[in-house]
């Protein structure tokens, strides 16, 4: 199978606010079922009638420039350095919370990017060149109550690519940056055709086009019950093999059949309990060759708009979007880089081409904000209700260090974040396993520390008193 | 409500019906009028009771003879690479899978790749979901090649039912039970129900790929065992086989030795042990052990300053990492097949870019992979070949510390534990220009760590002659390199050396190394880490190594035939 896909040409959402009544019919179920719908409710906190908190831990790999990186000024009025990398982020900075000289350590047992990558949300050593410790993602996802159909959720762009190497025998651990626990990486997925299939194809079925009530689709109810008798089928095989097993090898099974019961789940809950207004999953990418360089470009928009919608129909709260990978193998001719990423990284020489890389990403990242702005929720931008945190798993390419690590934060998660449009030179006071902490805690997970390194507690004056 | 009715419900809610010819149907599945509930029909063996003439997977296996000792087997899942060979052999589909498209694997003992220890994550299963569905709908595009019989041909019963059995027994490598092929044909009876065979055979397809009977490899014990000794069974042993010597299913040869109960004995199991290494297919075994062992996988990603290296290029590195494979693959089949060439050949096998980084003449006439005698003094064996130095080091600088390490853990067996947490390991603030001895010194200056540093720096030290790319130099920053060293807290190496070659040399001959390597192996080939119920086995099998003058392919013939290769320990 090469990864060329046919275009599927399927209804195109449009943001307009679906009724109750279409809603419903959307959602393939009849009058009856409504009360099986609860009202819009926010999560652990938040207020019913704005939308759940989300948080999305956002990902450019390889280091910055600082010279082009850090703005200057006071708290609130400060400035990007012009033609620098975050240029494109000037129209969203009063979203923002820029972060300047937070420490960051590592340890453990491994290669420079190895650490760089499990260390980097798990603000834990590694081993073996692996995360020891679940990233603070996972550890909110494990802890807050499982209300949406994907408890968290792993985007990415190219985090495989491999030199176009579609068939590597082995994938690079320095392509995971999500763990749940020791050694336990989770897959950013980088196929949007797949992801789209996770998040839409299953049991979702979305508010439809035009507000026009719809028939249940015969072809999707096919495609449905099938999956539902290949689950029954698993299912089966499980009970058979649990008989036979012992107590050692029967907790693994349980494991396996617990998230086919999760997927059997999403098959049959008839989608999101919090659809957004702006809930649109648009349309199923294709024609994308995954494994050619030149179509990253094409892939980021397609990535960034899923991404949007995965939170606007409330498939998951909790997500991360990977571009690229630690050690990135892609060259971004586009900007007229003429070697990989990783390469050019190791020369201070290639600063220049190294910012017009990253100011790319935020290009990019721009993009993602607009759409998550371009989503209402109660009269108000979804990414008010979101905490967007960016980390790279390097600070300078060409040391491979990996403090102090930049980052910044997006969105007032609801009001648990009130202040932002402010620029905080933390002169090195607090440290990332504080940031991580402060992360979790805003997401309502009450934990002292994150990681085994670093120091307990959170940075002051971010949270809500 | 069951969840056969419940499709059955939706799809008539939905009118479905309507389009629905109920052809197709077959005995055993829901609408068909078969009916094996009862088994009225005398002349049909009873599928409750086992066949006597042929061995039954879910049969107790026989207790082993008094004194067997063998070690409880962690239940494996398959590994990205076993699950894209298995499926190239299942259904003939090759590459269909990238390794990215599957669960990431775990390793045991951070070296060889093994799922014995993680339970699977949702989006794990997800993606064994994907990959059944992408494979089944390739697979059916061929569908009579798939079967092996025309479902069009008048006899769709017949040849579905054949399809399920014989397809069924080499997917979960041993025999369909008789609730088992009904679900099969019942699940196949809704994928053709108002669609065609092709469906059907697709979601049979698709949902044995995603079977746990297919993902993992399932070891069955008689119940009410648990710390006893039992036999593994035909059907598990060939899997443990060709697993260890094919990192795939099982062969017909195996399947075939599986279904007339020939891999009892120790003579039966080493004849087949025999015939796998003899095989082409083990030389990809053995590329790929010593891939992990010696840890060479990260060589394809190493990127080197280009300033520095400037011959460092895609080519180059691909060439190193197949000099391994070609090099062990040379020595088993034309060469003395013996452990001590492996860590001590004066030789090696080069090709394109290599003869230059090694400063060897091409030889006249010689094309691809050319045996070639490399300088006097220069070199011996696996571990000072260049790939293994290119890997083992950073982008501008060697790595003593990874160098030692390997020859520490992966050739004396010794664990290193991990620097203590907060340990800065990445010597990111350490100045290139400094050689590796006064790295070592500044790196060592924090008294917890001079402790175990101690264990393997003095041994890469050795090797500070092969460079960051591993070419041969004698000078650093205008000073000549020192390599002599001394080998501390060994059983019997202790003492001083002067350079790699000579450390090469005197691990050739050790017994230390031999059992370590037979340990090695033993990992690799049972995809667990040992534990002292492996004690006697290891023992077993290093007299049959050493009976052989310690050749390689005797070792991994006398581990597949000791007790613990086919012998479990009942686990709780």
């Amino acid at each position: 199978m090469n990864y060329l896909r046919t275009l599927e040409r399927g209804k195109i959402g449009n943001k307009r606010s679906p009724s109750r009544r279409q809603l419903l019919k959307a959602l393939g179920v009849g009058a009856a079922a409504a009360p099986l719908i609860p009202a819009l409710d926010g999560w652990a906190q938040g207020n019913a009638a704005s939308g759940p908190p989300r948080l999305l831990l956002l990902f450019t790999p390889d280091g910055i420039v600082p010279d082009k990186w850090y703005p200057t000024g006071s708290e609130t009025a400060w400035n990007f350095p012009a033609g620098g990398i975050c240029e494109p982020l000037n129209k969203h900075k009063g979203d923002m919370i820029f972060f300047k000289d937070i420490p960051r350590f590592n340890g453990g047992s491994g290669g420079a990017h190895e650490h760089a990558m499990g260390g980097l949300w798990t603000g834990n050593s590694i081993s073996g060149n692996q995360g020891m410790a679940p990233s603070v993602d996972q550890i909110i996802a494990q802890k807050l109550p499982k209300v949406t159909d994907f408890q968290s959720m792993q985007f990415g762009v190219a985090p495989f690519f491999n030199a176009g190497d579609a068939n590597a025998k082995s994938t690079s651990v320095n392509s995971y940056m999500i763990y749940s626990a020791p050694k336990a990486k989770i897959p950013a997925e980088g196929d949007p055709y797949k992801m789209f299939d996770r998040l839409f194809g299953g049991g979702f079925m979305a508010p439809m086009a035009g507000g026009s009530p719809s028939a249940p689709n015969p072809m999707m109810e096919r495609v449905r019950a099938e999956k539902q008798s290949i689950i029954d089928y698993v299912t089966g095989e499980i009970t058979d093999v649990k008989l036979r097993v012992g107590k050692e090898d029967g907790t693994k099974i349980d494991a396996h059949l617990e998230t086919v019961r999760d997927i059997e789940r999403r098959l049959t809950s008839s989608g999101s309990k919090t659809v957004s207004a702006g809930c649109s999953p648009g349309t199923k990418p294709g024609m994308i060759d995954l494994n050619n360089n030149s179509c990253h470009p094409l892939l980021m928009p397609i990535v960034n708009k899923m991404v949007a919608a995965a939170f606007a129909c409330d498939r998951t709260r909790i997500a991360s979007l990977q571009y690229s990978r630690g050690f990135s193998n892609t060259v971004h001719s586009w900007v007229g880089a003429k070697a990989t990423h990783h390469t050019l990284s190791h020369g201070t020489q290639n600063a220049g081409v190294l910012a017009d890389i990253q100011h790319w990403y935020f290009g990019h990242i721009a993009q993602l904000i607009d759409e998550l702005k371009a989503v209402q929720e109660g009269g108000k931008p979804m990414l008010d209700n979101m905490l967007v945190v960016y980390g790279n798993e390097v600070y300078l390419g060409w040391t491979h260090g990996v403090s102090p690590e930049p980052t910044f934060w997006m969105g007032k998660l609801g009001g648990m974040v009130p202040n932002t449009g402010r620029f905080i030179d933390a002169g090195g006071k607090w440290n990332w396993n504080q940031m991580l902490t402060t992360i979790a805690r805003a997401m309502g997970v009450m934990v002292d520390k994150v990681g085994d390194l670093g120091t307990p507690g959170i940075i002051p004056n971010l949270l809500k008193a | 409500m069951h969840a056969s009715v419940r499709l059955v419900n939706f799809l008539a809610a939905l009118g479905a019906f309507a389009a629905i010819g109920c052809t197709g149907t077959i005995p055993g599945g829901p609408g068909g009028n078969g009916n094996n509930n009862g088994n009225t029909d005398p002349t049909k063996p009873d599928p409750t009771k086992p066949d006597p003439t042929k061995p039954d997977p879910m049969r107790p296996t026989p207790p082993a003879p008094a004194g067997t000792t063998a070690s409880a087997a962690p239940l494996r899942r398959l590994n990205a690479d076993q699950y894209r060979n298995t499926v190239a052999d299942l259904l003939g589909i090759k590459d269909a899978v990238p390794a990215s498209a599957l669960p990431a694997d775990e390793s045991i003992d951070d070296r060889f790749i093994s799922n014995v220890v993680r339970p699977v994550q949702g989006v794990d299963v997800e993606r064994y979901g994907d990959a059944a569905e992408a494979l089944a709908r390739t697979a059916v595009m061929n569908l009579n090649g798939l079967m092996g019989c025309d479902p069009a041909g008048g006899g769709e019963q017949a040849c579905v039912a054949k399809f399920i059995e014989s397809f069924g027994k080499r997917a979960y490598r041993r025999p369909l039970t008789q609730p088992e092929i009904d679900r099969a044909k019942a699940l196949y009876t809704k994928g053709r129900m108002g669609a065609d065979a092709a469906n059907g055979v697709r979601l049979v397809v698709q949902a044995m790929l995603q079977s746990v009977n297919f993902l993992y490899m399932f070891e069955p014990a008689p119940a009410n065992s648990t710390g006893k000794v039992v036999a593994i069974d035909p059907w598990a042993m060939a899997s443990r086989l060709s697993y260890f010597f094919l990192n795939s299913m099982p062969d017909a040869e195996l399947f075939t030795a599986a279904e007339s109960n020939q891999l009892s004995t120790a003579e039966q199991v080493a004849a087949q042990a025999n015939r796998l290494v003899s095989s082409s297919r083990f030389l990809d075994t053995l590329g790929n052990f010593h891939d992990q062992w010696l840890e060479l996988s990260d060589l394809k990603a190493a990127e080197k300053d280009d300033k520095l290296f400037p011959t460092w290029n895609d080519a180059l590195r691909t060439a190193l990492r197949e000099e391994t494979r070609q090099f062990v693959a040379y020595v088993l089949r034309q060469g003395d097949g013996k452990l001590e060439t492996l860590i001590d050949a004066k030789f090696s096998m080069l090709s394109g870019p290599l003869f230059d980084h090694y400063g060897v003449a091409k030889p006249a006439g010689g094309t691809e992979w050319t045996k070639v005698d490399l300088k006097p003094g220069e070199r011996a064996g696996l571990l000072t070949q260049a790939g293994l130095m290119a890997s083992l080091a950073r982008e501008d600088r060697t790595s003593y510390i990874r160098r030692g390490k390997l020859v520490r853990d992966g050739f004396l067996c010794t664990k290193v534990p991990d620097p203590p947490p907060g340990v800065d390991a990445s010597e990111a603030t350490i100045p290139a220009t400094t050689d590796a001895r006064e790295r070592a010194k500044l790196h060592r200056t924090k008294p917890e760590c001079a402790a175990c540093h101690e264990l393997f720096d003095p041994l890469g030290f050795a090797f500070e002659k092969y460079d960051a790319v591993g070419k041969y130099r004698t000078m650093e920053n205008g000073k000549v390199i020192d390599t002599s060293s001394a080998i501390t807290a060994t059983t019997s190496l202790n003492g001083s050396v002067k350079d790699a070659v000579e450390l090469a040399q005197k691990l050739a001959s050790s017994d230390e190394v031999r059992n370590c390597i037979a340990r090695q192996w033993m990992r690799f080939g049972l995809g667990r880490e040992e534990s002292p119920d492996d004690d006697a086995s290891l023992t077993a099998t290093m007299k049959g190594f050493e009976a052989s003058g310690y050749k390689l392919a005797d070792l991994v013939i006398s581990l597949a035939k000791s007790d613990t290769f086919r012998y479990q320990k009942v686990k709780p």
